[in-house]
């Protein structure tokens, strides 16, 4: 919870994934925001890029 | 400094660094590197919402400040506006678009994702100033070297007969002439900044160094030209001719004009000729013109004297 | 001068164009060597130029009318045809010129590990990738102590209670999945208006119920100082309120925030007794907007809990100017309402007894449908699915609506065609619709309906029937499309726009109900 009080203190920097006009917005109300082009990791696969996901945050904790 | 500065710049249109698009590359704040005072005092004046980028091109911006003028930034580079400064790495040209607020605080710019660090950076005078010695050095220096074609627009019936009264103008010391035909070139031609405005801003800077006096006892040609800038041209070109009326110019104009040796100025003279399209010839033949009509002058009146007859012209001459 | 040839010169002006000189250089060039062209120029239009063209012939109404900030591209050639040519590649130029600009040195990250290097201090991510992928990206944004604003839905329930548990763990925000709206340091988020920052926190279970509560109360002259989205699920058992509570912690602690309102369906049982706990132990002003059927209204403390949107607004207000309030069904006088459908009511034919109503925004769907059926009897819609009903509402935004298809917020298309049907269905009185305007929606939703709007009102004329259209605009003045002009439009269209969602159900319900259902609303009135 200290984390979202912090944020209600900070400058909004937004990183966008998905959809390019969220970032133009953003963009246009001078708000820092880098968009990223996403496509889908381990090949597309669902599952596998759960898995890789699950042992990032392993490395993370 | 300037010598240096040139030396370092492998081409006029800017040694950027190459942009990459390589992931992986650390984001360092961007500085500026130079500045003029003026410059400095308007940005460290802004308040929280200092403006909105107004247009970006691959090489510089612009953004329309909150006092209505524009302020330009563009990569390490002698100063190529009166109004810009040079920063150590330009914002990717697709960061920013036209209408991107720009933020003022504390000691940072803030534009779009790109954050400006504004404590450092060079102080530059980019105020042409009076000077005692005559234009008889820079006129013989350009007489010498071949000018590159100016826009057509300024070939055009209404540009040559523009380029003519403003040459009258200077000649016989008649504020009305110089007026029409500064007022004429106003807007004129080719460019963002239309060719004309290149062309007068060369003149007057050249006026601003050797005829200092005569301009400043003319007010009406201030404010004449003034009032055309703010509805005749493009917000830039209006912006470059109201910082020449002031005295400021971009560094290439004000090295070349106050240059003291010829190679200095031959120097210069090719940094402006490959400036823009047709912008520093534009602005050359704007000096060139300026030149030989202030030879003109100091000819004839050197003649008269030399005659014995001291000619008194209605007001202050250049220097002599 | 020379008379300008209209047959073969073509005009083309890109206002507020700035592109430097060597652009236009290469332009006029590239323009001037087309074939049969002879001539073409490329200008800034200034009072000196304009002369210059003039000259030339080339002053054209299009350029003569240009601005000096506006560039002039005029072309003359041999032929119409050879003129339109030069004209087309003129657009194409600025085209390729404008996507080189954007493409030119902007840093492309594929991933958000190396978005974050570009962005170290980023503190919030937006995900609307494939609901299939997204909770591993919203995993890794935890993960990385980056807040994260889930627009995905189609994220598994297991999938959001793991995210969610993890973010309670390390203090971080959810926002979703399927959130479509925030408002986060007077930043707007998705589909989000423009309203002042102030004093009011809000959570929210729901995008356009928020975007209703926010507009209102800026029409008020509150503003906002965090809303914050929770995910449609969020106070359901399963998932058990973890975001609603961890944001209702924050907006507790938050000074700034001096009253809180929570909106959503009527949570679980048990959700809603940790919600109420939490509520009174943070001890501010609370509302709870809780959409549902048989809501108990009532005030208990500093607690109260509402049946409308509007109501939210009112409440709050009541709250925080030390007044007491009570619910009206409309902001008009009485003897107002009466008139305007008294006089709606006789252009009806005696068939004509339905409330069509065609939705953009789920929540004010929903709301709509929840006033409408006390007052009306049974109502069709797709948000339940089996009902039946004389009325319909149907939220277009609904999945099986948007499958293949942007929503309605963005595409009008579906809307659009249902809006013209209605015209042509013989027992439609009234057509009920929300506007909804903001960040994300289109630069004129109004607009995008009017011609269908007229559209279906001329059909039902021709069919010797008067078709009546109750709408309300859900906008501040602030957005980028602007209250008024979007009212305007509407009332232009002859629409009757009435201020809130909730008082333009009962609008509608007043013309297709008549006698009964004003007197019920509105008490014994003038005839």
């Amino acid at each position: 919870m200290l984390g979202i009080s912090d944020l209600f203190r900070q400058e909004i920097r937004v990183i966008n994934l998905g959809v390019e006009a969220f970032a133009l917005t953003l963009e246009r109300l001078g708000v820092p925001v880098i968009h990223v082009a996403w496509s889908p990791p381990a090949g597309g696969d669902p599952r596998k890029a759960a898995l890789l996901a699950a042992l990032t945050e392993d490395e993370e904790e | 400094m300037f010598r240096s500065s040139l030396a370092s710049t492998s081409s006029p249109s800017g040694p950027f660094p190459a942009s990459r698009r390589e992931e992986g590359h650390a984001t360092e704040p961007v500085r500026i590197l130079r500045w003029s005072l003026a410059l400095r005092e308007r940005i460290l004046t802004a308040p929280p919402e200092a403006g909105r980028v107004h247009s970006v091109f691959e090489r510089a911006l612009n953004i329309l400040w909150h006092d209505g003028a524009l302020v330009a930034l563009h990569g390490p580079a002698p100063l190529a506006a009166p109004f810009a400064a040079a920063v150590t790495r330009l914002p990717e040209a697709g960061h920013l678009t036209p209408g991107t607020r720009v933020f003022h605080r504390e000691n940072r710019i803030l534009l779009g994702p790109c954050v400006l660090d504004i404590e450092g950076g060079t102080l530059v005078d980019i105020t042409i100033h009076p000077t005692h010695e005559g234009s008889g050095l820079l006129a013989s220096a350009l007489k010498a070297l071949a000018m590159p074609a100016g826009a057509p627009g300024l070939s055009s019936p209404s540009g040559r007969s523009a380029q003519r009264r403003l040459a009258d103008g200077i000649r016989n010391r008649d504020a009305q002439a110089f007026i029409e035909g500064a007022c004429a070139l106003v807007g004129l031609g080719e460019g963002l900044t239309p060719a004309g405005d290149d062309y007068l801003v060369g003149a007057l800077a050249v006026l601003r160094h050797f005829a200092h006096r005569w301009l400043e006892e003319q007010p009406e040609i201030r404010a004449a030209i003034g009032a055309a800038a703010q509805v005749g041209t493009t917000i830039v070109g209006r912006d470059f001719i109201l910082h020449a009326l002031d005295g400021a110019f971009s560094e290439p104009i004000l090295h070349l004009v106050t240059t003291t040796s010829e190679r200095d100025a031959r120097r210069a003279v090719a940094y402006l000729a490959e400036t823009g399209g047709t912008s520093g010839a534009d602005t050359l033949h704007g000096i060139c013109l300026a030149l030989e009509a202030l030879e003109f002058l100091t000819t004839r009146n050197h003649i008269r004297s030399i005659r014995g007859r001291r000619i008194h012209p209605a007001s202050g001459v250049c220097s002599k | 001068m020379l008379q300008v040839n209209a047959e073969t010169v073509r005009t083309l002006v890109k206002k507020s164009a700035y592109h430097d000189s060597v652009t236009l250089l290469v332009l006029a060039r590239q323009l001037r060597s087309g074939d049969g062209i002879t001539l073409a120029a490329a200008l800034m239009a200034t009072p000196a130029n304009k002369e210059l063209l003039a000259q030339s012939g080339l002053l054209t109404p299009e350029a003569a009318a240009a601005g000096v900030n506006d560039l002039v591209i005029v072309i003359q050639a041999d032929s119409a045809t050879a003129a339109e040519v030069a004209l087309s590649q003129a657009e194409a130029f600025f085209t390729a010129k404008q996507e080189r600009l954007q493409g030119a040195g902007r840093p492309m990250p594929r991933t958000l590990e190396s978005a974050r290097r570009h962005l170290p201090d980023a503190n919030l991510v937006v995900i609307s990738v494939p609901g299939t992928f997204a909770a591993s990206e919203a995993r890794k944004a935890l993960s990385l102590g980056l807040h994260v604003m889930l627009f995905s839905d189609n994220v598994a329930l297991e999938d959001e209670v793991a995210l969610k548990q993890l973010a309670v763990k390390k203090g971080l925000l959810l926002m979703g999945p399927d959130c479509g709206t925030a408002i986060m340091n007077g930043v707007p988020l998705g589909y989000a208006n423009a309203v002042p920052r102030g004093r009011v926190g809000l959570v929210a279970a729901s995008g356009t119920g928020l975007q209703q509560v926010t507009c209102l109360l800026a029409a008020r002259g509150e503003g906002v100082s965090q809303a914050i989205g929770v995910g449609g699920r969020d106070m359901t058992e399963r998932v058990g309120g973890l975001m609603t509570l961890q944001a209702l912690d924050a907006l507790g602690a938050d000074p700034a925030t001096e009253l809180i309102i929570v909106i959503g369906k009527p949570p679980a049982p048990v959700v809603r007794e940790h919600v109420e706990a939490r509520l009174r132990a943070i001890g501010k002003p609370c509302v709870m907007a809780l959409l549902g059927r048989d809501v108990a209204v009532r005030q208990e403390g500093l607690l109260a809990t509402v049946a409308t949107l509007e109501d939210a607004c009112e409440a709050t207000i009541a709250a925080l100017r030390g007044a007491a309030w009570t619910s009206r069904p409309f902001n008009a006088p009485p003897g107002e309402i009466h008139r305007r459908v008294q006089a709606v009511r006789q252009t009806l034919a005696p068939e004509q007894r339905a409330v069509r109503a065609l939705y953009a925004g789920g929540t004010l769907a929903h709301e709509a449908a929840l006033i409408l059926e006390p007052l009306l009897g049974p109502v069709a819609t797709n948000l339940m699915p089996g009902s039946t009903g004389r009325h319909s509402v149907l939220d277009l935004g609904a999945d099986e609506f948007t499958v293949g298809r942007a929503h309605p917020m963005l595409d009008p298309t579906l809307r659009v065609e249902a809006i013209r049907q209605a015209g042509l269905e013989p027992d439609v009185a009234v057509l009920l619709l929300d506007v909804v305007l903001g960040h994300g929606a289109g630069p004129d939703p109004a607009g995008d309906l009017v011609p269908a709007i007229e559209a279906a009102q001329a059909e039902a004329r021709a069919r010797g029937r008067d078709l009546t259209v109750v709408a309300s605009v859900i906008g501040t003045a602030g957005d980028p499309q602007g209250l008024e002009p979007q009212v305007a439009r509407l009332e232009a269209a002859g629409a009757w726009v009435l201020p809130s969602n909730a008082q333009a159900a009962r609008a509608a319900a007043c013309i297709a109900g008549g006698e009964p259902v004003m007197r019920s609303l509105l008490g014994p009135g003038e005839a």
